[in-house]
């Protein structure tokens, strides 16, 4: 559980640092965004993995499709460039999980 | 030559197919197993009789169950309960045999059978830091006719060696740990409050927007 709550956390943070880098405005709603957007799907995506999902990509797939709609629609930009923010800050967190937490 | 490599084909698909019937053994990958028995607290009530575990298919074997014994079975089996009189036990030896054991308590007319339904606990995520599960029965009653056993009580033991004690309230269905109740909130109302969130903040748009 404890492991969980870390890995939650330290997914919001660099999520919300890597589109601050693209973005570069308005940090506390984009903070606020990751918190909503990494609270959605990272918990869904952990249950569902344990819970006999058949592949890790495929889960890690359908989350960054997910978190680039909802990027497109809280931050009001294109999809191109949601696809984009999504794409860099889910393949970080992925390999942060991987090294870390595995 | 054309034949051959046709056989091969299919005894190929159907070499591919085998590790699917070998994996009901296999653990999948991200679960692991918890040990997992059963004991029956208050034996020291009931000194005449002596209760045996017949584990059944797919394997068979039986256990004499003694105060204090932990019974732990094949995670397929599911076991039944017996208590038969002292008097009528002595001397009896039960058979080994798959066929013979099986005939042995389904037939024996002196065995009292309880109804109760035992299941091993299974796999749980790798996550889960549940190690050991015991489920605790007591014997409700004996009569000549009837073997009345119920769940009583389930332990379980974690990782950093602290122990939870939850009491069935529904014999069905085992009592879940704190573990699981917390993973629950977790995984189900975290993402579900952030989902409203979401849909909060785009309808707040909408409505200001209009």
């Amino acid at each position: 559980m404890f492991t969980s709550v870390v890995a939650l956390l330290l997914t919001i943070v660099v999520e919300f640092l890597i589109i601050l880098i693209f973005l570069r405005k308005e940090p506390l709603k984009i903070f606020f965004y990751s918190c909503l957007i990494n609270t959605f799907t990272l918990p869904l995506a952990t249950y569902l993995y344990f819970n006999g999902f058949p592949s890790f990509v495929l889960l890690e797939v359908v989350v960054f499709l997910v978190e680039a709609v909802l990027i497109k629609l809280l931050l009001k930009i294109s999809f191109p460039k949601s696809l984009l923010f999504s794409l860099v800050a889910n393949l970080v967190t992925t390999l942060m999980s991987i090294f870390f937490f595995q | 030559m054309y034949l051959f490599r046709k056989i091969f084909f299919f005894l190929s698909l159907a070499f591919l197919a085998v590790p699917h019937f070998a994996q009901a053994d296999i653990i999948p990958t991200g679960y692991k197993s918890v040990g997992y028995c059963f004991q029956i607290s208050n034996l020291d009530q009931y000194k005449d009789y002596t209760f045996i575990a017949y584990f059944g298919d797919p394997m068979g074997g039986h256990e004499i169950i003694q105060k204090d014994d932990c019974v732990s079975f094949y995670k397929f089996s599911s076991p039944t309960i017996y208590a038969v009189k002292n008097s009528d036990f002595q001397n009896v030896k039960i058979p080994t045999d798959y066929k013979s054991e099986k005939t042995f308590f389904e037939s024996n007319k002196k065995l009292l059978s309880s109804s109760l339904t035992l299941y091993s606990f299974g796999t749980v995520p790798e996550n889960d830091p549940t190690e050991k599960v015991v489920d605790v029965l007591e014997i409700v009653g004996i009569s000549d006719e009837n073997l009345e056993i119920k769940k009583l009580k389930v332990l379980y033991s974690y990782e950093n060696k602290s122990t939870e004690e939850k009491m069935y309230t529904n014999q069905s269905s085992r009592p879940e740990s704190s573990w699981d109740q917390n993973s629950r909130l977790m995984y189900i109302l975290l993402p579900t409050l952030a989902g409203i969130g979401i849909i909060a903040v785009l309808l707040a748009r909408k409505l200001r927007n209009k």
